[in-house]
C-alpha cells in the first residue's frame, strides 16, 4: 500500500495496528455490520411468527459471536504478536522517535473508545431490537478495563513468562470479584439485565492504574529492562541441580519421539482441560445437596474432554507445538525419521494426552459419584437392567469415552501437519460455519417444528454426498499412499479392513440401541461412515511430506 | 551394496540443473555441483544468492521444481531416513528446540543414530563449556550454536552440512567451529559442505568454492585453481585513455589515464599478451584473496566492466 502523505506518529501507530490485523478486523467489522442488518430486518418477521422466544433467540444467536469480534479488537489494540518471532509490541515500534506517553497512550485511548463504540453497537443495535435487555454501561467500563489492563500486562517484560499468565488470571478474578460484590450489593443480577453506574465507576477507576502500569512497562520494555524474580530462577537452578537426567537412553527412535511430543505440546490438553476444571469442585461441594445439578455436571465431566480434545486436535498437531520462535519443523524435518514414523509417535501422544486428560477428571468423576443421589440413581439402573449388563456397559462405555475422545483429538492433526496457515485458517473458518450452520439450523427446527421431516430427509441426501465425497477422498490418499510409497499396500488394506470393523460393529451397536422411531437405519448406516475416519488418518504422513518436501 | 562400502574419489552430493522459484523469484537457476567425498565445500554468495535454498535442496526440506538432487546416491526427498541418518546439520537459524535441556537435548538426538558416540559428544559438551541442565531457550546465539554442533557432530556423519554457521558469532565461538570443521575433515573420508558469506573463513578452510549470485554458480572450482587463475593487475598504457579497453578475461578495470588496475581471469601470459596488442604494459601482478575474487566476481557481472574514474 502507498502512503502517499506523511503521517503523524499517532496516526503511524493506528495504521500500524489497523495494518497488521486487518483482515481479522475487516472480518470482525463485517460480521457486526451483518449482525446489526440482521438483526433489524429479521426481527418484525421473528416477531410475528414466534413471538418473544423468537427473538431472544435471534439477538442471542446474532450476539454470542459478537464476543470474537470483542476478542479481535482487544487483541489487535494490545499489538499482540501476529508473526512467528514476532514481540508485543513489534520491537521495531519500542524505537520509534516518540514518547512513551504517546506510544502507550495513542492504542490505550482510541482502542477504548473501540470497544465502547463496539459494545454500544451490539447493546443497542443488535440486542435490543431483538428484546435481549442487556446492560449498557458497566459492561463497556469492564471491556475498556479489560482492555487496557490487557495492554498493560502484554506490554510489560516479564523475565519469567509465566508471571503475565498470572497477571492476567489475577486482573480477571479482580474483575469478577467487582461483579459479585456488586451483586452481593443488589445492584446487578446474574441474568445481566440490569445497568449499574456504580459499577461501572468501579471498573473505571482502576483504569487509571492500568495506564500507569503500562506506561511503566512499555518504558521497561524500550530500555530493555524486565521485571527479574531472581529468587525463581534460584530455586529453579536448585531443582534443575537436584532433577538429575536420566542416564539411561531412549530405548528406540520412537520412544525419543514419543517423549519429544509429550514434552513439547502432549501436556497442553490435560492442563488446559484442568484448568477449566478448577473451580469446578467448589461448584460441587456448594451445591451438594442440588441433585438436579449432579446430572447437568456429570455431563460437563464427560463432555469437556471430548470437546477440547476436538479443539486442541489444531493444536497438538502442529511439528511446532507452542515453539514458534524458532519453529520446531525444521529441526524435526532434519531428524532421520520418516514421515510415517512422526505420524505414529504422534498419534501415541495423543493416546498418553488423551489418558492424561481423563486421569485429570477423575477426581471430580469421583467427587459427583459421592453426590446425594447418584449411587441411589445407578442402583435403580442396575436393578433394572441384567447382571450382564450392569457388569459390561461401564467399562465399555469409559472405554469408548475414551476412544471417541482421542479420535477427536487426532482426526484433525493432518490440518496443522500441512503447515499451510491459509488451510489451518480455512478449516478454523469451516468448523466455526458448521457449528454456527448447525445451531442455526436447530434454532430454525426449533421454530419449525413441522419442518422436522423435511429436515431430517434433506439431512440424509446431505449425508449421501458427504459419504460419496468421503469414498473420493479416500481413493485419492490411497493413490497418494501408495505412489509415495510410504506405506505398503498390506499396510493399506489392513487399515480398511480394521475401518470396516469399527464400522460394522458401530452399526450393529447403535442399531441395537438407538429407539428406531427417532433415527432410521439410513441415518444409522451413514451416520456411523461418516463418524469414523479413514482419509483423515490415512492422510496425514501425506500432510506431512507435503509440509516437509516444500 | 553396502551404501556405505564407497570408494573416495565418488561424489556425495550430485546437482544436475537444479532450478527453484518462490513465487516470481528466481532464487535457483539451473544449478550443477558436484561434491566429492573427503574434501570442505564452500558455498559462498551474497544473501540472498541462493545458498541456503541449495542447501535445503541437500535435506530434502525443498523439492526439485527441476533438475535432479542426489545425495549419497539417493534422492533426499524419496528417501529422508536414507540420506539424514548419514548428514550432521547445523542450520543458520539455530532451529533447536528451547525448551528441552542440553542433557535432554543429547539424550533425545543419541536416539536417532547408531553411530552416536556418547563419549565424544560429552566431550564436546565439555569444550563447549555447556552446562547439561541449562535450557537452549536460556542460552546465549553462540552457545545455541555450539549445542547445535555438539549434536551435528556427535553421531560422526559422513556429511556435515553449515549453513551460515559462523554467521553473527563472536571470533571465540567462529574459532571452535572452524576447529571442530578442521578435526571433522581430519576424520578421514568425511565432507563438510558449509556456506558463508566470511570468505576470510571460506579462503581458511575450503577445499572447493562455488560461488552463487542471483540463483546462478559462477564458478565453482578448486580453491587454489580458482586463486592461480584471477590476477590483479597494474597496467600502464602508453597513451592516455577515457575509457578501458575490452579485453576477454578482465572481470573490472578501474583507473584513468595511462595507469590502469585491471583483475583478470584465466591465464596470466594470455592476459599479459592481450594487454601488450592493446599498447598497454603489465608492471605489477598479485595474487587475489577469495574476497577479492568475490567482489570483481559477484560486485561486477562478468563481461561487464568499470567505467574510468575520474
Amino acid at each position: 500500500m502507498m502512503i502517499s502523505t506523511q503521517m503523524t506518529p499517532t496516526q503511524a501507530i493506528l495504521w500500524q495496528i489497523g495494518w497488521r490485523s486487518r483482515w481479522v478486523l475487516l472480518g470482525a467489522g463485517a460480521y457486526l455490520l451483518m449482525a446489526i442488518a440482521l438483526s433489524h430486518l429479521l426481527t418484525p418477521y421473528v416477531q410475528a411468527h414466534y413471538g418473544e422466544r423468537g427473538t431472544l433467540g435471534l439477538g442471542m444467536y446474532l450476539g454470542v459471536p459478537c464476543v470474537l469480534v470483542i476478542v479481535i479488537v482487544l487483541t489487535a489494540f494490545s499489538l499482540a504478536r501476529v508473526n512467528a518471532g514476532e514481540t508485543t509490541p513489534p520491537s521495531h515500534m519500542l524505537v520509534l522517535p516518540i514518547r512513551t506517553v504517546q506510544l502507550v497512550a495513542v492504542p490505550m485511548v482510541v482502542g477504548s473508545f473501540v470497544v465502547v463504540a463496539i459494545w454500544l453497537a451490539i447493546a443497542w443495535l443488535i440486542l435490543q431490537p431483538t428484546g435481549v435487555v442487556a446492560p449498557v454501561w458497566w459492561p463497556a467500563a469492564a471491556l475498556v478495563l479489560f482492555l487496557t489492563a490487557f495492554q498493560a500486562i502484554s506490554w510489560t517484560p516479564f523475565a519469567q513468562a509465566w508471571m503475565s499468565l498470572v497477571a492476567t488470571l489475577a486482573v480477571t478474578a479482580g474483575g469478577f470479584a467487582l461483579f459479585l460484590a456488586a451483586m452481593l450489593a443488589g445492584m446487578v443480577d446474574f441474568s445481566f439485565s440490569r445497568d449499574s453506574g456504580w459499577l461501572a465507576s468501579a471498573f473505571l477507576a482502576f483504569v487509571p492504574v492500568a495506564y500507569r502500569a503500562a506506561l511503566s512497562g512499555m518504558a521497561m520494555k524500550r530500555r530493555g529492562d524486565a521485571y527479574d524474580w531472581k529468587q525463581w530462577d534460584l530455586w529453579m537452578a536448585r531443582l534443575a541441580a537436584w532433577r538429575k537426567p536420566s542416564e539411561r537412553p531412549f530405548a528406540s527412535a520412537s520412544a525419543a519421539q514419543v517423549w519429544f511430543e509429550c514434552r513439547s505440546i502432549g501436556w497442553y490438553l490435560p492442563v488446559f482441560v484442568g484448568s477449566m476444571t478448577l473451580f469446578m469442585p467448589v461448584i460441587l461441594i456448594a451445591s451438594w445437596n442440588d441433585s438436579d445439578q449432579t446430572w447437568k455436571l456429570a455431563q460437563i465431566v464427560i463432555g469437556l474432554p471430548l470437546l477440547m480434545a476436538t479443539v486442541a486436535g489444531g493444536i497438538l498437531g502442529s511439528v511446532n507445538g507452542l515453539e514458534t520462535k524458532p519453529p520446531q519443523g525444521p529441526f524435526l524435518f532434519t531428524r532421520p525419521l520418516s514421515s510415517v514414523a512422526l505420524v505414529r509417535d504422534k498419534l501415541w501422544m495423543g493416546l498418553l494426552s488423551t489418558a492424561a486428560t481423563w486421569v485429570v477428571m477423575l477426581p471430580l468423576a469421583v467427587l459427583i459419584l459421592f453426590r446425594p443421589g447418584f449411587v441411589q440413581t445407578v442402583r435403580e439402573w442396575g436393578a433394572s437392567v441384567p447382571l450382564w449388563k450392569v457388569l459390561i456397559l461401564p467399562p465399555v462405555a469409559a472405554m469408548l469415552l475414551f476412544t471417541l475422545s482421542w479420535k477427536q483429538l487426532v482426526e484433525s492433526y493432518w490440518v496443522p501437519l500441512t503447515g499451510r496457515d491459509w488451510l489451518v485458517g480455512v478449516f478454523t473458518g469451516g468448523f466455526v460455519f458448521l457449528i454456527m450452520g448447525g445451531v442455526g439450523a436447530g434454532l430454525g427446527l426449533a421454530f419449525h417444528p413441522e419442518q422436522a421431516a423435511m429436515v431430517s430427509a434433506a439431512a440424509v441426501w446431505l449425508m449421501v454426498i458427504a459419504v460419496g465425497m468421503k469414498a473420493i477422498l479416500a481413493v485419492w490418499v490411497l493413490r497418494g499412499l501408495d505412489r509415495a510409497r510410504l506405506v505398503s499396500r498390506g499396510f493399506m488394506w489392513g487399515m480398511g479392513g480394521l475401518w470396516i470393523v469399527i464400522v460394522a460393529g458401530l452399526m450393529l451397536a447403535a442399531l441395537n440401541y438407538l429407539p428406531r422411531s427417532e433415527v432410521s437405519l439410513a441415518q444409522v448406516v451413514l451416520g456411523v461412515v461418516l463418524l469414523i475416519p479413514f482419509s483423515r488418518l490415512m492422510g496425514t504422513p501425506l500432510a506431512v511430506e507435503w509440509n516437509r518436501h516444500r | 551394496m553396502n551404501d556405505r562400502d564407497t570408494t573416495a574419489d565418488e561424489n556425495v552430493i550430485e546437482i544436475e540443473g537444479l532450478s527453484r522459484r518462490f513465487g516470481a523469484k528466481c532464487a535457483l537457476d539451473n544449478v550443477s555441483l558436484e561434491v566429492p567425498r573427503g574434501i570442505v565445500f564452500g558455498l559462498v554468495g551474497a544473501n540472498g544468492a541462493g545458498k541456503t535454498t541449495l542447501i535445503r535442496h541437500v535435506l530434502g526440506l525443498l523439492k526439485a521444481q527441476a533438475g535432479a538432487v542426489r545425495v549419497f546416491d539417493r534422492n533426499p526427498v524419496k528417501d529422508p531416513v536414507g540420506v539424514l541418518s548419514r548428514i550432521g546439520y547445523l542450520s543458520e537459524e539455530g532451529d533447536l528446540p528451547g525448551w528441552m535441556r542440553v542433557d535432554e537435548l543429547i539424550r533425545y538426538m543419541r536416539a536417532f543414530y547408531p553411530t552416536w558416540d556418547e563419549d565424544y559428544a560429552q566431550e564436546l559438551r565439555r569444550q563447549f563449556a555447556l552446562d547439561p541442565a541449562a535450557k537452549v531457550k536460556t542460552l546465549s546465539k553462540g552457545q545455541k550454536a555450539r549445542a547445535g554442533l555438539l549434536v551435528a557432530l556427535a553421531y560422526r556423519p559422513e556429511l556435515l552440512v553449515l549453513d551460515e554457521p559462523s554467521s553473527g558469532l563472536d571470533p571465540i565461538v567462529r574459532r571452535d567451529i572452524l576447529g571442530a570443521i578442521v578435526r571433522t575433515i581430519a576424520d578421514e573420508g568425511r565432507t563438510v559442505l558449509f556456506s558463508s558469506h566470511l570468505l576470510d573463513e571460506v579462503e581458511q578452510i575450503s577445499d572447493r568454492v562455488a560461488m552463487l549470485k542471483g540463483g546462478q554458480i559462477v564458478f565453482t572450482g578448486e580453491l587454489d585453481d580458482i586463486k592461480q587463475t584471477h590476477h590483479r593487475l597494474a597496467v600502464r598504457f602508453e597513451e592516455e585513455r577515457t575509457v578501458p579497453p575490452a579485453i576477454d578475461n578482465v572481470l573490472q578495470w578501474k583507473g584513468q589515464g595511462r595507469e590502469w588496475g585491471a583483475v583478470a581471469c584465466g591465464r596470466l601470459e594470455a592476459v599479459t599478451m592481450a594487454v601488450l596488442a592493446m599498447g598497454g604494459e603489465v608492471v605489477e601482478h598479485k595474487v587475489l584473496s577469495l574476497d577479492e575474487i568475490f567482489i570483481a566476481r559477484v560486485g561486477a557481472t562478468a563481461g561487464t566492466r568499470e567505467e574510468a574514474t575520474p
